[in-house]
């Protein structure tokens, strides 16, 4: 109880700080998600065309997702110096996956039957792609952007060992001082805004999915 | 309206779907391709809006031939109708009506006013543009299925076994209204099936293949009794006769009292079917009574002779 007490006044009598870190979190996190989101879409779109470029794309991705955060974070250091740059470039690698494999995989899995059906009338390929085949895998590519979305959050705060600011700010000098009220504020920040956003697109999922279904 | 000349089509070196196919189709026909599964009619059917190009041969839609058409075009002026009906389900009932309107950006006064014709076309009520097509039975949604082909008001219109899913109740009730509809709009119609009793009633010419090639064409008569092939009697046979009786009206064969064996009257007439009733139904009544004679109504109830097995002479082929 004494420890919540203490978290609670921490918030209170520091928030000016927690605020700025929270929305150093926040745009950090959506430049971040913008940019996944443009490049993922656009690079599923383009491999949904070619079987061969798709596997050797999402084979890529996976390998880059399977390296520990951390590694991820240390190597462009190396190559672009601490700070927000790098920080983003991180992010926007590990987010890829998700949203190029569900915008693939929504694209293609579009019923065969369907497409002929489109084909068969005389769509453009740019017609099939807008009007049927991207409308109907919308629910597939919404659901790959909310998980991106989560986990570009939950990185970003890792993204203040390297020098960006952010919630992790927060985290790091609470470890590193040994102020645990200061850590457990910073995580439940961070976790209360991936909270949030996962929420806010699921009811922008459920409003587009009305018509879809 | 659609000629095939020596066409041959592969998918693999050594297996031919289509061989050395030739086929006349003329305008305002309604062609039934018919054959076992594997015997190359729905590859012919999407060879006629180029879904499927030939490796050899040639096609001529509408007098031009396939390759100086752009095949987008080509599509657009040919309705077509699948089997799995493949509506888009992220779009209403009225949008997927006029979705090759609105590929061809028509105006929405148009497509609206086109989308409420269409449906009381095909008998739906038009508060069912509105609904999406998860909330539509099989049949309705065949039903829109046609209404989305017939959009664009194409001069052709080619069905891929549009009926296979449905049952046999509304098989039957929409047999009828593709009937009724190629009757109003007067369009050529390429209709697939492997349903040898939907061929002989839809079809005004029935072309029976078997592995990749013709092997007889003609009318419902010429199919069903004369066929010069071993293949298409066997595969018609008995069932195609049936069909057959089942589909041509009394209205055809209905004799006048006195130009009937044994000179009947009306007065001795105790079994009667009406005019509309197809063969199969006089045929039954006088076995099932044991009589030679019954008597035929017409529609409206009024006497208009007799019909015997004898009047079945009358039938010109």
């Amino acid at each position: 109880m004494e420890f919540i007490k203490n978290l609670g006044e921490l918030l209170q009598s520091r928030s000016d700080f927690f605020i700025e870190l929270l929305l150093q979190h926040i745009v950090l996190s959506l430049i971040a998600i913008v940019i996944i989101t443009v490049v993922g879409v656009t690079t599923g779109i383009l491999i949904s065309k070619s079987q061969k470029a798709a596997s050797v794309v999402i084979g890529l991705t996976n390998v880059l997702y399977t390296i520990p955060s951390i590694a991820m974070f240390g190597f462009f250091v190396s190559i672009t110096g601490i700070g927000n740059t790098t920080a983003i470039i991180a992010l926007v690698i590990y987010g890829l996956l998700p949203v190029i494999r569900n915008t693939y995989v929504g694209l293609t899995e579009v019923d065969d039957q369907i497409l002929e059906a489109a084909v068969g009338m005389g769509s453009t390929p740019w017609q099939l792609l807008s009007k049927i085949q991207f409308p109907l895998a919308l629910p597939v590519i919404i659901a790959g952007i909310r998980n991106m979305v989560v986990m570009t959050i939950a990185l970003a705060g890792i993204a203040s060992f390297i020098g960006a600011g952010g919630l992790g700010v927060a985290i790091w000098r609470g470890i590193t001082t040994n102020f645990d009220e200061m850590t457990v504020a910073g995580s439940l920040l961070v976790a209360l805004l991936a909270f949030v956003a996962d929420g806010l697109l699921g009811i922008i999922e459920k409003r587009l999915l009305r018509r879809t279904k | 309206m659609i000629e095939f000349h020596v066409v041959n089509q592969q998918y693999e070196a050594e297996k031919p779907i289509i061989k050395h196919l030739s086929l006349t189709i003329e305008k305002g026909e309604f062609v039934v391709l018919i054959g076992p599964s594997g015997c190359g009619k729905t590859t012919l059917l999407k060879m006629m809006n180029g879904l499927i190009k030939p490796d050899s041969g040639e096609i001529r839609i509408k007098g031009k031939e396939l390759k100086e058409w752009d095949p987008i075009t080509l599509k657009r002026n040919i309705g077509y109708v699948i089997q799995q009906v493949g509506l888009f389900p992220h779009l209403s009932i009225e949008k997927n009506i006029v979705y090759a309107l609105d590929i061809q950006k028509v105006s929405e006064t148009v497509k609206k006013e086109r989308a409420r014709e269409l449906i009381q076309l095909v008998g739906l009520a038009e508060d069912y543009l509105a609904k999406y097509p998860n909330e539509l039975s099989g049949g309705q949604k065949q039903r829109v299925g046609i209404a989305r082909a017939l959009a664009a008001d194409p001069e052709i219109i080619l069905m891929d076994e549009p009926l296979g899913a449905v049952d046999q109740i509304n098989r039957a009730v929409l047999q009828d209204e593709i009937i009724r509809i190629y009757q109003t709009l007067n369009k050529t119609i390429v209709f697939v099936t492997h349903d040898i009793e939907e061929a002989i009633k839809l079809g005004t010419k029935i072309v029976v293949m078997n592995q990749g090639e013709i092997v007889e064409v003609g009318s419902r008569d010429a199919i069903v009794f004369h066929s010069k092939s071993h293949f298409a009697d066997d595969f018609i046979g008995n069932k195609g006769f049936l069909s057959y009786l089942n589909i041509v009206k009394i209205e055809q064969v209905v004799c006048p009292f006195d130009g009937i064996n044994g000179n009947v009257s009306e007065k001795d007439m105790v079994f009667w079917v009406t005019t509309a009733d197809p063969l199969i139904v006089g045929i039954r009544m006088c076995l099932e009574n044991g009589v030679n004679h019954i008597g035929v109504r017409n529609a409206a109830g009024q006497v208009v002779g007799a019909f015997d097995l004898g009047c079945l002479s009358r039938l010109k082929f």
